[in-house]
């Protein structure tokens, strides 16, 4: 007789289990089955600074000092972006048909120190930008390498095809943009690129007084 | 779900996932057309319209916020201007507009908008009775506001994103290539290809632009280019870079130019009725690299002695055949006797006569032998 009972309450106690498991599992089962939801925002075409955490930061491009000189013979060199600093473009499906980078700059605007009281230009190709031969009084002319540049693919799967580099251009009072970078039609719908080390040279007219200059450009990205 | 839709989804779960581990920005600011034509994909991009004199359109762009911060953004309208080669782009703010950039009128100039939101922001165009048949462009732009990095000296970057607005004003519509040249520059590590090409229509083409590099035996080795809008009455160039030919030798580069002639045929659209200009082609040759150089030099020293060798050989069997003469062979004399006696190897005697081993002759037999 006891070993009877103890027999039917091990039994219930399984009953009671089995149905608690079950339960957990109907209920385990009823939870797979809810819906998920995930919104995703539309892309589009950007471009901006990063450094190689892709966290966004403030550039600009700085020049070694040089002398004041007596004969228009000085040409400032740097480069746009470094290994640890470079331009980031995003084309999150907003640009089907290629786009391009293009940097320029205003086109009254010269180099000028904090008072703009000294000034010399960027786009004036008189005397191999030396001397004064367009609308303003200043002479000097600045010259952007995209060649210099490195362009790689910013993430997998993307691929470098139909992007290009543009060419080697000074600015002139005609030519007051100068193309960095060109993604042909073929080029990937969705991807990530970075970009850096773009050639920037100024030739500094004679006499220009003991200053210190600077100067905006505007680096533009735009769906073809 | 098409692939590219895959990709795009893929692509910005790991976004998303990546988002949360820092302050990583993806995606940053920018924008797209609101409402885009079904029957023209190229609408999801720019701004397309067909527009006559006086007449007023109404369109949309919606400006996006896909960072992790709030970010207020203008907004503004310019004329397109002409970056160098041709490439498509965007005037100044400050600039003077005078064309498309004068014709829009946008309903904000300034949006805040918190992270991953957007917000469609109207505008209006207007031809004037005045312009000119033909397309006109502009861009709009986007631009985050925030104060210029200070600086003492040297550049400040500034960066934007523009939309192009491409408008047809009906007329009389022309569409007209001109292959202008191509160039073949060549320096210590690699070979540019920088073709040109001008429009001297009155509508911006979308061209495709083929090189192909063939090699001395006419297999193509590589083919460059793409497919690149060409502005009204201007210029393009192109520069498509390949790294030196290990190997090097002569090498010819032919250029061919594609694109749709129908003059009613929208920017995105194609009718099929396809031009094809052909170029000049150029022939150039690239010096190998210095290693190859000697693998070259030493593969034709190789071959030029191989061909000494066979020179000689065959010489020596052309001088045999009509020198030496039918022998018989006397007794006692065996293959090794023979040889000795004519002084001949006796391999060379066994080889003109066809004998095979065990090489052995018999008395009377007859044989090719050197003259006494």
């Amino acid at each position: 007789m006891q070993i009877d009972k103890a027999l039917r309450i091990i039994a219930l106690s399984l009953v009671v289990v089995i149905s608690g498991l079950s339960g957990l599992i109907h209920l385990a089962q009823a939870n797979t089955s809810t819906t998920l939801n995930q919104t995703i925002n539309p892309g589009s075409l950007t471009m901006d600074f990063k450094d190689n955490s892709e966290v966004s930061t403030t550039t600009s491009v700085t020049f070694g000092a040089l002398a004041v000189s007596a004969t228009c013979q000085q040409t400032a060199t740097s480069s746009l972006g470094s290994a640890t600093q470079r331009i980031w473009i995003d084309n999150l499906n907003a640009a089907n048909n290629g786009w391009t980078v293009s940097i320029g700059a205003a086109t009254s605007s010269l180099w000028h120190n904090v008072a703009s009281t000294s000034k010399y230009d960027f786009n004036d190709a008189g005397g191999a930008g030396c001397t004064d031969g367009d609308a303003d009084t200043f002479g000097g002319q600045m010259f952007i390498d995209p060649t210099a540049a490195t362009i790689a693919t910013g993430s997998v799967p993307t691929t470098m095809t139909g992007v290009s580099a543009g060419a080697a251009t000074a600015f002139t009072s005609a030519a007051s943009n100068v193309t960095l970078i060109q993604a042909a039609a073929g080029s990937d719908d969705i991807g990530k690129w970075k970009a850096y080390g773009f050639g920037v040279s100024q030739k500094i007219p004679a006499n220009q007084s003991s200053n210190a200059y600077s100067f905006d450009l505007t680096v533009t990205i735009v769906a073809n | 779900m098409t692939s590219k839709k895959l990709v795009l989804l893929n692509f910005s779960l790991f976004l998303l996932l990546a988002q949360a581990a820092g302050a990583v920005e993806y995606g940053g600011i920018g924008g797209r057309p609101a409402y885009p034509r079904p029957d023209n994909q190229r609408t999801e991009s720019i701004f397309i319209h067909s527009i006559e004199l006086g007449e007023t359109k109404k369109e949309g762009i919606k400006v996006l916020n896909n960072t992790g911060e709030e970010k207020t953004i203008n907004l503004y309208a310019v004329d397109s201007v002409v970056s160098s080669g041709g490439a498509f782009s965007c005037a100044q703010l400050g600039d003077a507009q005078s064309d498309v950039g004068n014709w829009i009128k946008l309903t904000k100039t300034e949006v805040t908008l918190k992270p991953s939101t957007n917000e469609v922001v109207d505008f209006s165009i207007t031809a004037p009775a005045n312009a000119d048949v033909g397309e006109h462009n502009g861009c709009i732009i986007l631009q985050e506001k925030k104060k210029s990095a200070a600086q003492g000296s040297g550049i400040a970057i500034n960066f934007r994103t523009g939309l192009r607005v491409a408008l047809m004003v009906p007329g009389d519509i022309k569409k007209n290539l001109e292959i202008v040249e191509m160039k073949v520059l060549k320096d210590a590590t690699k070979i540019t290809y920088s073709p040109s090409v001008k429009n001297t229509g009155n509508v911006s083409i979308d061209a495709t632009i083929k090189i192909l590099t063939t090699n001395l035996f006419g297999q193509v080795i590589v083919e460059h280019g793409g497919g690149y809008p060409i502005l009204r009455g201007q210029r393009s160039d192109w520069n498509f870079e390949l790294a030196n030919p290990y190997w090097g030798g002569w090498f010819k580069s032919s250029m061919f130019v594609s694109y749709d002639i129908d003059v009613k045929t929208e920017i995105g659209k194609s009718s099929g009725n396809i031009k094809t200009l052909a170029g000049p082609a150029v022939w150039f040759f690239v010096m190998p690299a210095p290693l190859a150089l000697l693998v070259e030099l030493a593969i034709l020293v190789l071959l030029f002695t191989l061909l000494i060798y066979v020179f000689v050989r065959l010489n020596r069997l052309r001088v045999i055949k009509k020198t030496w003469q039918l022998t018989s062979v006397s007794e006692n004399d065996d293959i090794l006797s023979l040889a000795k006696k004519y002084d001949v190897d006796w391999k060379l005697i066994a080889k003109i006569n066809k004998l095979e081993a065990p090489y052995t002759i018999k008395t009377g037999q007859k044989l090719k032998l050197p003259p006494n």
